[in-house]
């Protein structure tokens, strides 16, 4: 093993130059730690430049590490790797002023775009970034536009008022809330039960007629309980399906470009 | 007296649970595949089986051995010769259990009505539901809790 | 690639991945894509990732034109897909490829009688593995599996002509006595109503009571069928993982 290691290491694939181009497939393929170790590599060489440095620290934000290595936290591409990076872990990241514009060369606008971002998906923009959303391209634009009215604005229904419509007419809350097997369900047991208690206390089974009012109640409850929870229900995924819409859009357009990409075009 | 006699009944079982964070498994979904830390897999030849419906061991004092009782004959009686037809996981005696453990009886009453209403509910149940690896459609109470 | 291979023999599946990765990386002419594909669709393999494995195999299979070697990525593929338990792609393929390699209709058939194994088809398993060379082991388990294995028609027949015959067939005493009683319950409830002319009674309660035991009779004896199968089934691929010597998956 000892053996073929050395030989290994002789050869023309582990020069410096050949380290490096490696290191950055790696790191494009996502294999950020090991990118890395390609890249400290060539400590002692004379390609382990400001750039090799600027590659290290940026495959430890990639691979997660909260420490930069070697340039300052405060670099404006690392302040974008660690952005987009944290953008796509938690779906916001710290805003560091200074670095975006929508001038300025390709890492500025970057920045900006993911602000954009970031705060269209918290709902919540200001007027001067909202007027840059044409960064975005007009198919881009008018999609964002269209889900942060979303946010803004959610389609949403009242469990109140699904409650008081099936207090009234059991089902009638769920099919305001587009449950409509539930609403069938419910008008079917709480009808067939309350029909068997009726038919058996006329006919002189009070005993029966006790049973089944008593399961009546019961899904009547339920059906009264199950609107109120349903209106609930289809509010929270009215706000997953416009996150999830994002996240489609975000994956599918891929706006913003990866820092080493940025990095390969300075 | 009931309650905290109920919450202290802890199961083993763990429920597979849909992620209503799609957000965040979306986007680790959306990383290469490769982990940072390969271990080698002991590949399993044998096939998962379902859980059996377990009995509780009658330990414990009066109210506990009463309480364990009555869901072991539940179980006994009627569950298990009603067959698995529930298309929920967990299934609706399961379902009132873990309500009653996280809310109160009246809550938990309410939720097994709304859920035995959704059981027998018409229509397509999987546009709602995420299923399984056994194919049961994943209805734990935590989903109706906390929706304010 | 001998760093490679040898890395990977080490058990260092990951490092071993990354150099089969440089080496195909730097092979511009292709030299070394077939053996730098299949590595790295082993070292995937070894660390549980399947489905990346498959395509790594592929990818083999296609960078190759000598037909051993296109053959041995190819059943590289049929393993991954019995151990997914991916059975229909797995007949698709193996069926297309045995048009490829005529030549290779023993080999072949051991492996369907692998996959047929792993779906519990002890009767399919066999018919292959008399075809295969040198199995006789597994042609043995196959046939301790098969009188061990109840039969689902049988026990379904049983139930559904008296409640809880089936679970009784499948070793079950106490539940097809509640069973039995339940029916038996539903029965004269249905009875009673009928007998009072509350049709309407008699209609839910044969619906809830009556029929609803009687459906879970059936559903019941299939669960149970199904497990004690499965149960023997696992025993069986217990014993072939930790104790068979031959070719495995």
């Amino acid at each position: 093993m000892v053996a073929v290691t050395y030989l290994s290491a002789q050869s023309p694939l582990f020069s410096p130059e050949n380290r490096f181009l490696f290191g950055k497939h790696l790191l494009k393929t996502g294999h950020a730690e090991k990118s890395r170790e390609e890249f400290r590599s060539l400590s002692g060489t004379t390609l382990f430049d400001s750039k090799t440095k600027l590659l290290i620290d940026l495959c430890g934000i990639e691979a997660g590490d909260t420490a930069i290595e070697f340039l300052s936290g405060a670099n404006p591409l690392l302040c974008y790797a660690k952005g987009k990076k944290d953008f796509e872990t938690n779906g916001r990241f710290d805003f560091v002023p200074g670095i975006a514009s929508h001038e300025g060369g390709t890492l500025p606008v970057s920045y900006l775009k993911l602000k954009i971002l970031s705060d269209i998906k918290s709902g919540s923009i200001a007027k001067e970034d909202l007027e840059k959303v044409y960064l975005f391209g007009e198919t881009g634009s008018r999609f964002l536009l269209e889900n942060l009215e979303k946010r803004v604005d959610p389609d949403e229904k009242s469990p109140l008022f699904a409650g008081i419509l099936s207090a009234i007419f059991p089902g009638a809350g769920r099919i305001y809330t587009g449950d409509y097997g539930e609403a069938v369900a419910s008008m079917v047991l709480t009808g067939i039960f309350g029909y068997l208690a009726v038919s058996n206390f006329i006919d002189g089974y009070p005993r029966s007629g006790i049973i089944f009012s008593s399961i009546a109640l019961f899904f009547n409850a339920g059906n009264i309980y199950g609107s109120v929870l349903s209106a609930k229900t289809y509010n929270r995924e009215a706000k997953e399906r416009t996150d999830k819409e994002f996240l489609d859009f975000y994956y599918r357009e891929k706006p913003l470009p990866a820092p080493l990409e940025i990095v390969e075009d300075q | 007296m009931v309650l905290p006699l109920i919450r202290s009944l802890q199961t083993n079982r763990q429920l597979l649970m849909a992620s209503y964070g799609t957000v965040i498994l979306f986007f680790f979904l959306s990383f290469p595949v490769f982990s940072q830390a390969w271990q080698p897999a002991t590949v399993d030849y044998t096939e998962e089986i379902p859980v059996k419906k377990k009995y509780y061991e009658i330990t414990g004092d009066v109210s506990e051995v009463a309480f364990k009782l009555l869901v072991n004959s539940y179980r006994l009686l009627i569950s298990e010769p009603d067959g698995d037809n529930c298309p929920f996981a967990p299934s609706c005696s399961r379902f009132f259990i873990e309500s009653l453990q996280k809310t109160n009886v009246i809550e938990a009453v309410l939720m097994a009505s709304d859920r035995l209403i959704r059981d027998t509910s018409f229509g397509n149940k999987y546009e709602h539901y995420h299923t399984d690896k056994f194919g049961k459609l994943i209805d734990p109470p935590s989903r109706y809790l906390d929706l304010d | 690639m001998a760093f490679a291979d040898s890395l990977f023999g080490e058990g260092e599946f990951y490092n071993a991945f990354i150099e089969a990765e440089r080496l195909s990386f730097f092979d511009t002419l292709k030299t070394h894509a077939h053996e730098s594909y299949l590595l790295r669709g082993k070292c995937l393999k070894e660390t549980g990732q399947f489905k990346a494995a498959r395509k790594f195999f592929e990818d083999a299979a296609l960078s190759t034109t000598d037909k051993g070697l296109k053959f041995q990525a190819e059943i590289g593929i049929l393993k991954i897909l019995i151990l997914e338990r991916r059975f229909r792609q797995f007949d698709e393929r193996s069926a297309k490829l045995e048009q490829v390699f005529p030549e290779k209709s023993r080999e072949f058939a051991y492996w369907k009688g692998w996959r047929h194994i792993f779906a519990g088809e002890w009767d399919e398993a066999k018919e292959h593995l008399i075809k295969a060379a040198n199995a006789d082991d597994l042609i043995a388990l196959c046939d301790s599996a098969e009188e061990k294995s109840y039969s689902l028609t049988l026990g379904m027949i049983m139930s559904a002509l008296l409640p809880g015959s089936g679970q009784v067939y499948a070793g079950e005493y106490i539940n097809p006595v509640i069973t039995l009683a339940w029916v038996a319950f539903g029965s004269w409830l249905v009875a009673d109503a009928i007998k009072a002319q509350r049709y309407f009674d008699a209609f839910i309660e044969a619906n809830y009571v009556l029929l609803r035991f009687y459906r879970g009779n059936l559903s019941y004896t299939y669960d149970l069928i199904e497990r004690r199968n499965k149960e023997i089934k696992n025993d069986i691929l217990r014993f072939l993982q930790n104790n068979y010597k031959g070719p495995k998956p």
